[in-house]
């Protein structure tokens, strides 16, 4: 008993001055949380970003008005409120079709959102299977894959989403959830090359670790050993992928709804939005303006939020 | 140097054998056909539609088409289009590749010509006000998507100051504002990327040992940092290649110019098969040979990559 005790006074003695003398050590995690929190512009992006997840979430208890309702009532391009002739109903106006621009643009918060986050999280998943089988086992299925991934690398994505969206743009598949499970499976189908050969690159790395030797050494196996040590060591990478990841597609998403090859007419997109009104640009610029300004606000948003993950996380480059 | 040109053309071809069967295999697989779209929703008497698919051999099987089509492209024969009737795919996409021709280099002159003098000035004053504005301003600029930059510069001298015409006259004035919007994401992404690979160059000995034997500090920068830095900013002008290349198609249908990425979308919703497998290839082509120059370029730079 008086020895455990000696021993832990001891101890407490030794981390006192090791305390006094030494910074206080952090792990990766808790430190890169840290510097992300001190990157002002990552943390304005990173609240911003949530700001717009509420408002898609919310969009039914938010917005005004119905989305897809032409009010017998409204005129069409009711302007907004800052310019003389506005309606007191409508806050920012009302689109070409008499619409409420408010609601339709709360609720294009919903296809921007859904359209970055659920393809990222299909070819996360999938991207970190191929990569980590294909690194991890070598020989004829790395082989393999990576010859599938370069060639698929290799296909101009722009040129492949504008295909397959016009060629099944009035297929019923093409109509499922207002287009957006063709546009979730155009970015699946593409992404996840990316993810693949990253995650690849770092199991790659890490395999040749003399920690992966020595838990080898001790008997662990395969599935541990990739679960416990090669994962982990490859998260950071895959964290500011995903950060990256989400604004491509939402980018490409209103690149191709500017288009007119995105979402069905019904959905409400800005990028959609901004083709509807484009034709009227001399005349109601503000209603091209509107959608415009979200979409740049929340790339901008996405890229702070991702260049202060990468800051974060990635120490060797911060000097 | 000779064999590792050949071979990078060597490996080009399975990549654009690739993109040829996906574009064909997707094409095909949409319901309704090319005739589908003639006039004003107007179905083809089904004898003359049989003719028609006699004449451009659609009649046949779907793989004897795909050989078909397969040994054409070898023998340089893209077919004629299905829209312009006895013209051939080949003058049908060089009536609008000039204009995205002409946009796509101007675009890629601005971005080279601002981003990296811009990254290298941001390197050199590093933490000053001059380094931490324009590094904003290219974050800026890389962040919003270039249509979405289009619109604001059309709003503002098309709609606002009327200073250039929204429609597209073919006046060197049209040409300007493509170009700009086009090239100013890829400038930003080269000055971001110069001010990170200088600042990394700036740090090693060989800096210190230039400086060290008295050379100027304008020649320590230029003769040495620069010229280290540039290898990996060269390697990242394949990608700014393939984003120019395809940044064109949407930079187009903001600015109405004619150009290619104008005859695509067109030819897409026609399903006007020749054409749109012309462009795919040629627009495949260019990413293509962009990223072949780079790899190229990179071995004379840098000549410990060289023979690998």
């Amino acid at each position: 008993m008086a020895d455990t005790r000696n021993v832990d006074t001891e101890a407490r003695q030794r981390s006192t001055v090791e305390n006094v003398f030494r910074p206080k050590t952090r792990g990766l995690w808790s430190d890169a949380w840290r510097r992300l929190r001190q990157n002002r512009a990552a943390t304005a992006g990173a609240i911003y970003i949530v700001l717009i997840c509420l408002f898609a979430l919310l969009a039914p208890f938010i917005a005004p008005d119905n989305p897809n309702f032409a009010s017998p009532t409204a005129q069409t391009f009711t302007p907004p409120f800052w310019i003389a002739g506005h309606d007191p109903r409508y806050l920012l106006g009302t689109d070409e079709l008499a619409r409420d621009e408010l609601s339709r643009l709360i609720y294009g918060a919903r296809v921007s959102m859904a359209v970055g986050v659920i393809p990222t999280v299909i070819i996360t998943i999938i991207g970190t299977i191929v990569g980590l089988s294909a690194g991890w086992a070598g020989g004829w299925i790395d082989d393999l894959m990576m010859r599938l991934v370069d060639a698929v690398y290799a296909f101009p994505a722009f040129l492949f989403f504008i295909v397959l969206a016009t060629v099944f743009r009035d297929t019923q598949f093409g109509h499922l959830l207002g287009g957006l499970v063709l546009l979730f499976t155009a970015f699946a189908v593409v992404g996840w090359t990316d993810m693949a050969r990253l995650v690849r690159s770092q199991v790659l790395n890490v395999k040749q670790r003399d920690y992966i030797e020595a838990s080898r050494a001790i008997g662990a196996s395969p599935w541990r050993i990739v679960l416990k040590h090669v994962l982990p060591n490859s998260l950071a990478p895959i964290i500011i992928a995903i950060a990256f990841s989400v604004p491509t597609y939402i980018l490409a998403e209103a690149s191709l709804s500017f288009l007119g090859l995105g979402v069905q007419a019904s959905v409400p997109s800005w990028g959609e939005m901004v083709f509807d009104s484009f034709p009227a640009i001399l005349s109601q610029s503000e209603f091209v303006l509107m959608p415009s300004i979200l979409i740049a606000t929340i790339m901008i948003a996405f890229t702070f939020l991702g260049d202060g993950l990468r800051d974060a996380l990635d120490p060797r480059l911060t000097k | 140097m000779v064999r590792f040109v050949v071979r990078r053309v060597l490996s080009a071809i399975p990549v654009l054998w690739f993109v040829i069967t996906v574009t064909f295999g997707l094409m095909h697989a949409a319901p309704g056909g090319p005739w589908d779209a003639l006039g004003v929703r107007k179905r083809l008497d089904p004898s003359l539609e049989q003719a028609f698919n006699h004449a451009y051999g659609l009649d046949k099987p779907l793989y004897e088409q795909y050989l078909l089509y397969l040994n054409n492209v070898i023998h340089l024969n893209f077919g004629t289009s299905f829209q312009q009737q006895g013209t051939s795919t080949i003058s049908v996409i060089f009536t609008g590749f000039p204009y995205s021709a002409m946009i796509g280099l101007l675009g890629f002159l601005f971005a080279v010509v601002l981003g990296l003098p811009i990254g290298v000035l941001a390197a050199v004053k590093r933490n000053t006000w001059a380094d931490y504005s324009s590094l904003f301003v290219a974050t800026i600029g890389y962040a919003i998507p270039n249509f979405v930059i289009g619109v604001f510069l059309l709003v503002i001298f098309g709609v606002k100051l009327g200073w250039v015409s929204i429609l597209w006259e073919g006046h060197w004035q049209n040409y300007v504002l493509p170009s700009v919007v086009l090239g100013l994401g890829p400038a930003a992404f080269l000055a971001r990327l110069t001010r990170a690979t200088m600042l990394d160059e700036i740090q090693h000995d060989y800096v210190r040992t230039a400086r060290a034997k008295g050379l100027r500090a304008g020649a320590v920068i230029f003769r040495h940092v620069v010229r280290n830095a540039m290898i990996p900013v060269v390697t990242i002008m394949g990608p700014t290649i393939a984003a120019l290349v395809t940044g064109t198609i949407i930079i187009e249908e903001v600015f109405n110019v004619p150009g290619m990425g104008h005859l695509y979308i067109t030819s897409i919703s026609a399903r006007d098969y020749p054409v749109i497998m012309g462009v795919t290839l040629l627009y495949a082509v260019f990413i293509i040979v962009g990223n072949m120059l780079v790899d190229i370029t990179y071995g004379l730079i840098d000549p410990r990559i060289k023979g690998s």
